[in-house]
């Protein structure tokens, strides 16, 4: 979706400054991203996660597609990228 | 990426002063400290040179004896602070190579927190890409690169899953670092998370995971 609203997701980053409407505008689609990430990892993880914890998941995606909307990082699969996400997400960077 | 993003280089500009007396480091240093205030409380966009001035007590004149305009005065905080932000927001790795990861989010929040006027200012400059986004680029790409390389030590050391893209892993790492604290200090977003909070957040998905109770 990002890819396909990468405009969009430029626009936002340089629109949303501190105190503007934009800007407002993201703080309510971070509550919102929040929330449904926050219902997904309950499912997922099958135990509830904290509020903190969802909103910064949210904000790694949100990061990440700026990044590479931006072109600051390479294009890179998809599903590979999911796949780490999901593997730092649930089971963290080390082995148990 | 390319490698013309490096780190801002900055000099006086042609016939303005190199600020080489005692006298002049003085000026220039107050112009540089009250650029860092306007920056913060009014923004990049919203600041003017006259702005600077009035902040240091000086005529517009004196500032433009020191600097072109505010973009030079920008780049010349910049390239104090590049240098020092990657040395002073890098995370260290324990002896067994595991990164130390609350106690390094602690202090990239406050270096955050004691930059916060550059960094909104530095945000602001990123879209559409100015030589400012270059610097930034730059930056995280070291920071990247770091990352990179402590992964691909984990999987050597069968620490960390052999499945695990390094450069994924360390792209996701920068984002996780960048973000949350960034909506925390510069937007003030503060959501009732503690910065022990976000440090814990940090030390579960970079450590074992939110599974694990």
């Amino acid at each position: 979706m990002a890819r396909e609203h990468r405009g969009v997701v430029r626009a936002a980053q340089e629109l949303g400054h501190v105190g503007t409407a934009e800007s407002e505008l993201r703080h309510q689609l971070r509550e919102i991203a929040g929330v449904a990430v926050n219902a997904q990892l309950d499912q997922t993880l099958g135990k509830p996660i904290s509020r903190a914890a969802a909103l910064v998941v949210a904000d790694i995606v949100a990061q990440y597609v700026l990044m590479e909307s931006a072109g600051w990082i390479p294009k890179r699969d998809t599903r590979a990228v999911a796949t780490e996400l999901e593997r730092l997400v649930k089971k963290g960077l080390y082995k148990k | 990426m390319s490698p013309a993003h490096g780190p801002i280089q900055w000099q006086p500009a042609p016939g303005r002063s190199d600020a080489s007396s005692a006298r002049g480091r003085r000026t220039r240093d107050k112009i540089l400290r009250s650029a860092i205030a306007v920056f913060g409380k009014r923004g990049f966009g919203e600041t003017t040179v006259l702005d600077i001035a009035e902040h240091a007590g000086m005529a517009s004149g004196t500032v433009y004896q020191y600097f072109e305009d505010k973009h030079d005065i920008f780049r010349c905080l910049l390239q104090d602070l590049t240098e020092k932000l990657h040395r002073d927001t890098r995370m260290p790795a324990d002896d067994e190579g595991r990164l130390v990861v609350r106690d390094s989010m602690l202090t990239y929040i406050d270096v955050y927190r004691e930059y916060a006027p550059i960094f909104r200012a530095w945000w602001e400059l990123l879209e559409p890409p100015t030589e400012f986004t270059d610097a930034w680029v730059g930056l995280h790409e070291k920071s990247r690169g770091e990352m990179a390389a402590v992964v691909e030590d984990g999987r050597k050391r069968g620490i960390i899953d052999k499945k695990t893209d390094p450069e994924i892993a360390a792209d996701l790492i920068v984002a996780a670092f960048e973000r949350p604290v960034y909506v925390k200090i510069v937007l003030g977003w503060d959501d009732h998370t503690s910065d022990e909070d976000l440090a814990d957040v940090m030390s579960h998905i970079l450590g074992r995971g939110l599974a694990e109770d």
